[in-house]
């Protein structure tokens, strides 16, 4: 479903990392993180990320439990790229398992944020969490193991940007994310299978995956 | 520790919870909850609303409508709860907005509750400007509070809406400590108080103030507001709500 999705943003990414934009690095270099809920406000802020613009995309592909890390960090925008490496029976339920680990991902002396209809992701680090070391990569391993807890995925790579040209520059890719990820919500949740009803035919017609699940969702229906 | 300051209209509730705000935030992490829709507590802690939590309420409103689900919701709740909260320094102030119509949505009500009782939990304390009278105890607002702070002048009204306070509270929300507080108070009068109250946990008098009342109609910031008697005695009170911790 996402493979040329993915591909795009491999292409992109490894293109920075050729030019010394972005560093690779295995998971396990960065330290655990305690889980907790925390509000972090301005007077404890030592920074945050994406709350005036932001982009949050979960996806399914090959992965090696790696983080990609810009080497200069913006201070403002943030998008976080996941890709799980998953056994995809059913992608409704797989979108919504990683969804969910996503959204329940607290951690101690950070907020973090996400509105997942708009899939955007705002993230506050409190001073003491910035001074006992948290940072991206801290983020990134435990983004990687929460999806890494779903008992379908074997892997993954989250990939952070925070460069407003970068993420510019992936406007479309966001997009289309997003777009897909909604077609599939609309499916299953609205039954709505008469692509001329449909706002995401466009969408369908561009991705087989979807035009199977719908199909399948179809013949179910007339079965039933 | 959640604190609601209620009672009777024009009593100086929120002149008693900007207070509280102040001194609270010295040393602590404060939540306010302006739950009065006339929205008063946000200008006596100089800051500005800009979106209200009824407005969030729309917000998400509109999403259902769009058949989203329960996980989706919650990280919208959340999202959005958080994107309100007006910061200022050692506090965060929630403004309620309109208050909530049960009906069809009180599903979503039941969510954005949970919300600020989980969002509470992350503060030291949370101050609920409440709304005037029993109207919000009773549509159980208030419904986890620890402490209950029902604020009358010397009136009979006062005192009397006080009372109905106190009662219905003791059937719809949990606090487990209720003090009344009685506002304004002329110097001399503080014998006639004792006699009127009945069925507190404590008791405590703040006296009139001409400090205050500048500070009211000149529509200044609590936060600024000089040591003076009103504010000396308020700090009393944050001595008795630490006897509760």
């Amino acid at each position: 479903m996402f493979e040329e999705l993915v591909s795009e943003i491999r292409r992109f990414v490894n293109g920075k990392v050729e030019e010394g934009l972005v560093d690779i690095r295995d998971c396990q270099e960065f330290p655990g993180w305690d889980r907790g809920k925390d509000v972090i406000l301005r007077g404890e802020l030592a920074y945050e990320l994406g709350k005036q613009s932001s982009a949050l995309l979960l996806m399914w592909g090959e992965a090696e439990n790696r983080i990609y890390l810009p080497k200069k960090n913006g201070r403002e925008q943030l998008a976080v790229i996941v890709i799980s490496e998953a056994e995809v029976d059913d992608a409704y339920e797989c979108f919504r398992a990683m969804r969910d680990a996503f959204y329940s991902l607290n951690l101690r002396g950070v907020t973090i944020r996400s509105l997942p209809s708009h899939m955007r992701v705002w993230l506050r680090v409190g001073v003491n969490a910035d001074r006992e070391g948290f940072n991206l990569g801290v983020f990134g391993r435990a983004i990687i193991e929460s999806m890494n807890s779903l008992d379908f995925v074997r892997a993954t790579d989250v990939i952070f940007l925070t460069s407003k040209e970068e993420i510019e520059v992936l406007k479309e890719q966001f997009s289309k994310g997003k777009k897909i990820v909604e077609a599939l919500i609309k499916m299953h949740e609205e039954k709505v299978l008469n692509c001329d009803e449909c706002n995401y035919s466009d969408v369908c017609s561009e991705i087989p995956e979807l035009r199977r699940i719908r199909e399948r969702m179809r013949k179910k229906r007339d079965k039933g | 520790m959640r604190i609601a300051v209620v009672g009777k209209g024009g009593v100086g509730k929120t002149s008693i919870s900007a207070m509280l705000v102040k001194l609270l935030s010295e040393n602590h992490k404060i939540l306010a909850v302006d739950a009065d829709p006339a929205g008063g507590l946000a200008m006596s802690l100089g800051v500005k609303v800009k979106k209200t939590l009824n407005d969030v309420r729309e917000e998400i409103i509109e999403l259902l409508r769009q058949k989203y689900d329960k996980v989706e919701i919650a990280a919208s709740v959340d999202y959005k709860i958080f994107e309100v909260l007006v910061e200022g320094s050692g506090f965060a102030l929630l403004a309620v907005g309109r208050p909530e119509e049960e009906g069809c949505y009180c599903q979503l009500n039941t969510m954005l509750r949970e919300a600020i009782e989980i969002l509470s939990k992350s503060f030291d304390y949370t101050i609920i400007d409440g709304e005037a009278g029993i109207e919000q105890i009773n549509r159980r607002v208030m419904r986890s509070v620890d402490s209950l702070l029902v604020v009358t002048d010397m009136s009979k009204k006062g005192f009397q809406v006080a009372e109905q306070i106190l009662k219905v509270a003791k059937k719809a929300t949990g606090f487990k400590r209720a003090g009344l507080i009685v506002n304004r108070v002329k110097t001399g009068a503080e014998v006639e108080v004792e006699a009127r109250s009945k069925g507190f946990d404590f008791i405590h008098v703040v006296p009139e103030d001409e400090m205050i009342s500048k500070f009211d109609v000149e529509g200044k910031s609590f936060l600024e507001l000089p040591e003076c008697a009103a504010l000396k005695s308020v700090r009393g009170i944050v001595g008795c709500l630490d006897e509760l911790i």
